[in-house]
């Protein structure tokens, strides 16, 4: 008979084909995976399910009698960032960006912002920062620059909407901060307290990256003080950078307020109500049991799992607008609701689907066919999700895995998450010049072609077939730590806490890394480093000898079916 | 700066003004001098006299970036209309910076 194991994970759908016959191993003849179509155990499931069949039977030229599936426990898994939820909130209080690749000058000045057509007036006696529309001419601004100084007005700064600080400054006053590139100039509102800095080259801003002077500088209050920390971390790291205070308005005041607020309150599997520590470690999976707040109210919970961004020790800079962010990757897994999805596959094969066995029994059979094993008593998944420590006992899952490692990856190098996905599995140079690499090990290469212009100077992935931009100001040394320690941050530390949640495994024993995750090498390095004291085996599954760590819950289905003796 | 780090020869219609312009935004150095011929000819003899081995031809419809290494095939393109912009990315590939491609 020839039959399908199916399993559903939170980011991955696997399916192992084979022929079983009474008395005889198992004939595999086809092993394939694809993103799973809907939330873990739910209906749309099905969709991801039938792809899977349907190019099981176009290779086969038969499609499969029978679905075998695991006892289903359906979960949800999602990623809150903290850091993303305040700038949102800061966007109601003040305009804080970095600007200028290329500025103009050094120093900090502020003043009133007025548009460079008001310095044709008569002298104020406060000092201004005038606004450059990208219209004007680099000689024509530096021109009325000069004539308004001449005039009388106190110019601080300057806020150019083109690529010409440095052009207008040559022209003008080479010491004054003058930064470019501000491309919604025409959105500033003028007559507002504007505040500019441009620090030496290779420095960053500390005035505005100060939240006591940056609020002296735009005339906050004391009840304001929670925009200005939050403008402040969003200017630190950056050689330039201007902050506005924006005028109050009607909804101001109910803003300044609900940031105030914004905190995620974790309710206990007691009902005690304690605030997130985003520096504390999280609890054991099972304690807490809701969250109220900035992230929304989930109830349900069966385990909450968070870290901060990992900090580049040896890029300063870079560390403190990392700090100062606030980002704060959050994994939830909750008991997920069991909507038909049983239903749904067995109406893809003749003979239906059966449940053959419990998810961990399926796992612990599928990472025994790994060449070398005999049995595999402890089989660690590190899936997409979740962390699943499987044994005889039973299953505990953590929250986090090696999506929210995306997350954090993408959070780190200002990407989107199908970037991020392929940055955390790929090795990385930065391209120096257009023939020489430097790569993470601090070595470098020469090209026989010249990389291509979008890559220059940039930390980029290798990945094979070219460069591919990361468009990530770090260096290749400072991003291979950040991305390992990423991945110690959440699947090391989850692999501990599934660990400890079970009583601990006996020393001596082996342990088998299953799922998406163990496939990258140096998960399999973070997590044996991680479990080095406890004195175990920690081996990479490669299923049916030939599939790596991938299918082992697939295939042990199947080969629960066939123990079973076609029952 | 005495030396010619980045050489620019540019025949009649070129225009100088933008690529000194975008040079002198990126705070990069470039020789320009004025010569007859057509724009990749001009950047090959530029390059060869460039101390960091970067050279620019521009005539009167398109600016070329060659590297001394490879000089069998533009690295930088750019018709004469957006020579501020070309100016920029040459002055990048120059100060080892990253580029805004495509022209703006």
């Amino acid at each position: 008979m020839l039959v399908a194991g199916v399993d559903v994970g939170n980011s991955t759908t696997e399916i192992a084909v084979a022929r079983t016959e009474p008395g005889r191993e198992p004939e595999w003849l086809y092993v394939a995976r694809r993103p799973t179509t809907g939330t873990k155990g739910s209906e749309a499931c099905a969709g991801g399910v039938a792809e899977l069949f349907a190019a099981a039977e176009r290779r086969l030229g038969e499609r499969a009698h029978l679905a075998l599936l695991a006892e289903l426990h359906p979960v949800e898994t999602g990623l809150v960032e903290l850091g993303r939820l305040e700038e949102l909130m800061l966007e109601q209080t003040a305009i804080a960006r970095p600007a200028s690749e290329t500025p103009s000058g050094t120093g900090v000045g502020a003043g009133t912002l007025v548009a460079v057509d008001e310095l044709d007036g008569p002298a104020r006696a406060e000092p201004v920062v005038p606004v450059i529309a990208a219209q004007i001419d680099y000689e024509a601004a530096a021109g009325r620059l000069r004539d308004a100084r001449a005039g009388g007005w106190n110019v601080s700064a300057a806020i150019v909407e083109a690529d010409d600080a440095v052009l207008i400054g040559n022209r003008f006053d080479r010491s004054l901060p003058i930064v470019d590139e501000v491309a919604d100039v025409a959105s500033l509102p003028l007559g507002a307290r504007a505040a500019v800095e441009v620090a030496e080259a290779g420095a960053s801003v500390e005035e505005l990256s100060d939240p006591l002077r940056l609020g002296v500088l735009l005339g906050f209050g004391p009840e304001e003080a929670r925009a200005a920390r939050t403008a402040a971390r969003g200017l630190a790291g950056h050689r330039a950078a201007l902050a506005v205070r924006v005028p109050r308005s009607a909804g101001r005041d109910a803003t300044v307020a609900a940031a105030a607020e914004l905190s995620i309150v974790l309710v206990g599997s007691d009902g005690a109500e304690e605030a997130l520590d985003e520096h504390a470690a999280p609890p054991p999976p099972g304690a807490v049991a809701a969250i109220r707040g900035s992230a929304g109210d989930r109830n349900g919970l069966l385990d909450v799992y968070w870290h901060t961004l990992p900090v580049p020790a040896d890029d300063p800079g870079f560390a403190r607008r990392l700090i100062r962010r606030r980002a704060v990757a959050l994994a939830l897994l909750a008991r997920g609701e069991s909507s038909g999805l049983v239903e749904a596959i067995g109406r893809l094969c003749p003979g239906g689907a059966r449940v053959v066995a419990r998810e961990s029994d399926a796992a612990v059979l599928g990472a025994s066919t790994t060449p070398g094993s005999g049995r595999a008593p402890f089989v660690l998944d590190l899936g997409g999700g979740t962390v699943d420590l499987h044994r005889a006992e039973g299953a505990v899952s953590t929250a986090g895995a090696g999506d929210l490692v995306t997350r954090i990856c993408a959070g780190l190098l200002g990407s989107d998450s199908a970037l991020a996905e392929r940055a955390k599995r790929r090795r990385s140079a930065r391209v120096e010049t257009p023939f020489v690499l430097h790569h993470e090990d601090g070595s470098r290469s020469f090209l026989g072609e010249p990389a291509p212009p979008e890559a220059l100077a940039q930390l980029c992935l290798v990945d094979g077939r070219g460069l591919v931009p990361l468009l990530a100001p770090l260096a290749p040394e400072v991003w291979r730590g950040l991305r390992r320690a990423a991945k110690h941050d959440v699947l090391a530390r989850n692999v501990r806490r599934a660990v400890e949640a079970v009583g601990g495994v006996p020393a001596g024993e082996l342990v088998t890394l299953v799922g998406g995750s163990a496939s990258d090498g140096e998960v399999v390095d973070v997590v044996a480093a991680e479990l080095a004291d406890l004195d175990l085996a920690v081996a990479r599954g490669n299923v049916l000898g030939r599939h790596g760590p991938r299918a082992a819950v697939a295939v042990g289905l199947v080969l629960a079916f066939a123990a079973m003796g076609d029952r | 700066m005495s030396a010619d780090l980045v050489v620019a020869l540019l025949a009649d219609g070129a225009p100088a003004s933008a690529l000194a312009a975008g040079f002198e935004e990126e705070g990069v150095p470039l020789s320009v001098r004025r010569e007859p011929g057509e724009a990749g000819a001009l950047a090959r003899d530029a390059a060869a006299q460039a101390v960091l081995g970067l050279g620019i031809g521009g005539d009167e419809t398109r600016l070329v970036l060659v590297l001394a290494a490879a000089p069998g095939r533009p690295y930088l393109e750019a018709p004469v209309t957006r020579g501020r912009s070309f100016a920029k990315a040459a002055a990048r590939v120059a100060a080892r910076r990253p580029l805004r491609l495509p022209y703006e």
